[in-house]
């Protein structure tokens, strides 16, 4: 009796271990590996490869590839085979996050010395192509991630300038060699600011390592804030204030000037219509006044022109007459 | 069998249960096989000295490995198991002066990995405290007395130097060094930061002043330029009549002066008639009446 409850124990942990725990399911977002006694099973002596890296770094970076499952199953293992399993999805976690510290934005110096916070999210995932890296390799591959893209992103600050040339004025038109350009010169927050997706992009390309460094890729890097001390804050929304107020008042001086420039050019439209609406009856009685000479000699020019002055006798008051001399 | 089966059969069945864990358990505390993990080594110690490592993960015989000595390691020695997978710490707030004298706290970012399990346990007491203080002073010696520029701005580079300067020292006690980065340079004095903050400041009040003065600058010379354009067209105006009517007097009298003279004749005519005004008729050569 004993040595059939004693077998039956048996069986039922065989059964328990070899057949209810041998199966497992992968979901879609998951993909798992296997260890087998503490081994991962490897695709044969392939390691992960990625030319970003310098060979030193390859050196130290050096993982092997691994076989990955995929989702689906049931899949079946051995007692003595443990599988791991992650999720690749993409997932987003704010810059600030930091497990040693609580802090609500990641404070750097820009390159004119100037204390600023930023702020944000990165977006990563597991990269499944070094798995390795990410369960055995680095020991917290996200805290490893962020304290790298922290590095870079600080370093990249304290350099930044507008790769444009770009000064604060703006309008190319306002700028061109005016002292404002001059003055503009050194002020990185504003370069920052206006400059926020071109420091997205510096932080993907740099972190593009990341996926054969620590088994985690950046997606993105979305720089959101650059928030400089409040004074500083009010004296760049001044800036923009007065670009505002003088582009206003520009654009009002060269309306007016416009307007005063059609108004002059209408004048002189004016002033050529009545002068040749003066000229346009002498014209034309010059050329009455050729015909009568022409047809009747000056005698008939004469006589028309005492025939014009008649109506004057009609209206004289007073007419003064000499005697002919006898 | 070995054991009694008088116990009852619900004993018997939770030995049946527990009998294979168990056996592997006891074989693995002897020391018959072990399960090394990955990134994992094992070192084997005995009677005070160092049987040997095992670090290939997988299904290992420490028999195969180490011979009978291995047998006697549960009784007589100890088995360490030290993770050899990459690790990074981060070295917060260390202070440095630059060339100017400017107080700064930098943060260094480390990555350490153990690459020889023995000389870990075995040759310092606290190797990562060690390796700490190591990059804290290399950091400061590598730092301190640079300008401050640099020391913000060529980050990589001196990054570079810190492990360089560390790596030899951390490697004697088994750690390797990773990247090692400046993760953080601060000013720790807030007077500073304030000094900084302002000298932004007035450089952006002077901006907005250049800013509003180029603009009034540019409005003036606008109007100035249509004041230009526009007497230039009204002295255009004015001398339009003179040249057209001109021009027009000229024609005629190139054409004939009398038919000119007849014309103004004509129009003074007309002009006296249309006015309404008295009309005195003296004779010709009346002169001395008119003076009267």
């Amino acid at each position: 009796m004993q040595v059939t409850a004693f077998l039956l124990g048996m069986l039922v942990f065989v059964v328990y271990t070899v057949l209810i725990r041998a199966f497992y399911t992968v979901k879609p977002d998951e993909r798992a590996i296997i260890t087998s006694f503490g081994r991962a099973q490897r695709i044969g002596r392939l390691m992960v490869e990625d030319d970003s890296l310098t060979d030193e770094e390859k050196q130290r970076y050096r993982f092997p590839r691994l076989q990955v499952i995929g989702p689906g199953g049931p899949y079946f293992k051995w007692p003595w085979q443990e599988v791991h399993k992650v999720r690749v999805v993409t997932e987003a976690i704010d810059l600030t996050w930091d497990p040693t510290k609580s802090q609500h934005t990641i404070e750097a110096v820009t390159k004119d010395n100037l204390t600023t916070g930023v702020g944000g999210q990165i977006r990563f995932r597991v990269c499944e192509n070094n798995l390795y890296a990410y369960f055995f390799g680095v020991d917290k591959p996200l805290e490893h991630v962020m304290g790298y893209f922290i590095s870079v992103l600080r370093e990249r600050i304290a350099n930044f300038v507008d790769p444009k040339g770009q000064n604060l004025v703006g309008d190319t038109e306002l700028s061109t060699g005016s002292a404002a350009a001059e003055l503009s010169e050194g002020v990185s927050i504003n370069d920052l600011r206006k400059n926020l997706p071109l420091l997205n992009d510096y932080m993907e390309q740099q972190c593009r390592s990341t996926g054969a460094r620590y088994g985690i890729e950046l997606d993105a890097a979305l720089i959101t804030q650059i928030d400089p001390p409040p004074e500083v804050d009010r004296a760049l929304s001044a800036i923009n204030t007065t670009r505002n107020q003088v582009a206003a008042d520009i654009s009002t001086a060269r309306a007016d000037a416009e307007q005063q420039i059609t108004m002059s050019k209408r004048a002189v439209e004016i002033a050529r219509n009545n002068a040749q609406a003066e000229v346009a009856p002498l014209k034309e009685l010059a050329d009455t006044l050729a015909r009568i000479k022409a047809t009747g000699g000056p005698g008939a020019l004469r006589t028309y022109i005492r025939n014009l002055r008649v109506p004057l006798l009609g209206r004289a008051t007073r007419i003064v007459q000499t005697a002919a001399p006898k | 069998m070995f054991f009694d089966f008088s116990f009852g059969p619900i004993f018997a069945f939770v030995i049946g249960v527990l009998y294979i864990p168990i056996l592997l358990a006891i074989a693995r505390a002897l020391g018959l096989y072990a399960i090394v993990r990955e990134r994992e080594a094992q070192v084997f110690t005995l009677f005070g000295k160092v049987l040997g490592t095992l670090d290939e993960p997988g299904l290992r015989f420490p028999l195969g490995y180490f011979g009978v000595k291995a047998l006697l390691v549960p009784f007589f020695g100890k088995l360490y198991k030290v993770p050899t997978c990459l690790r990074q710490h981060y070295l917060r707030d260390q202070m440095v002066n630059s060339e100017e004298g400017t107080p700064m706290g930098v943060g260094i970012w480390y990555e350490m990995q153990v690459s020889d399990p023995v000389a870990y346990l075995f040759s310092n007491a606290n190797p990562e405290g060690s390796l700490q203080a190591n990059v804290a002073s290399s950091t400061i010696s590598t730092l301190s007395n640079l300008e401050m520029d640099k020391m913000l701005e060529d980050r990589h580079l001196l990054s570079r130097r810190v492990r360089a300067a560390v790596s030899p020292l951390s490697e004697q006690w088994g750690y390797a060094l990773g990247s090692v980065y400046i993760r953080k340079v601060a000013f720790t004095d807030r007077q500073m930061v304030d000094n900084i903050t302002d000298k932004v400041v007035k450089r952006l009040v002077q901006v907005t002043s250049a800013m509003k003065q180029d603009g009034e600058n540019r409005v003036g010379l606008i109007k100035s330029e249509t004041a230009y354009k526009v007497s230039q067209k009204m002295a255009e105006a004015a001398a339009a009549r003179p040249a057209i009517v001109g021009e027009a007097l000229n024609a005629i009298a190139r054409q004939d002066p009398e038919v000119l003279n007849a014309v103004m004749e004509v129009m003074e005519t007309e002009q006296l008639i249309a006015s309404g005004a008295q009309v005195d008729v003296l004779p010709v050569d009346s002169e001395i009446l008119v003076q009267l």
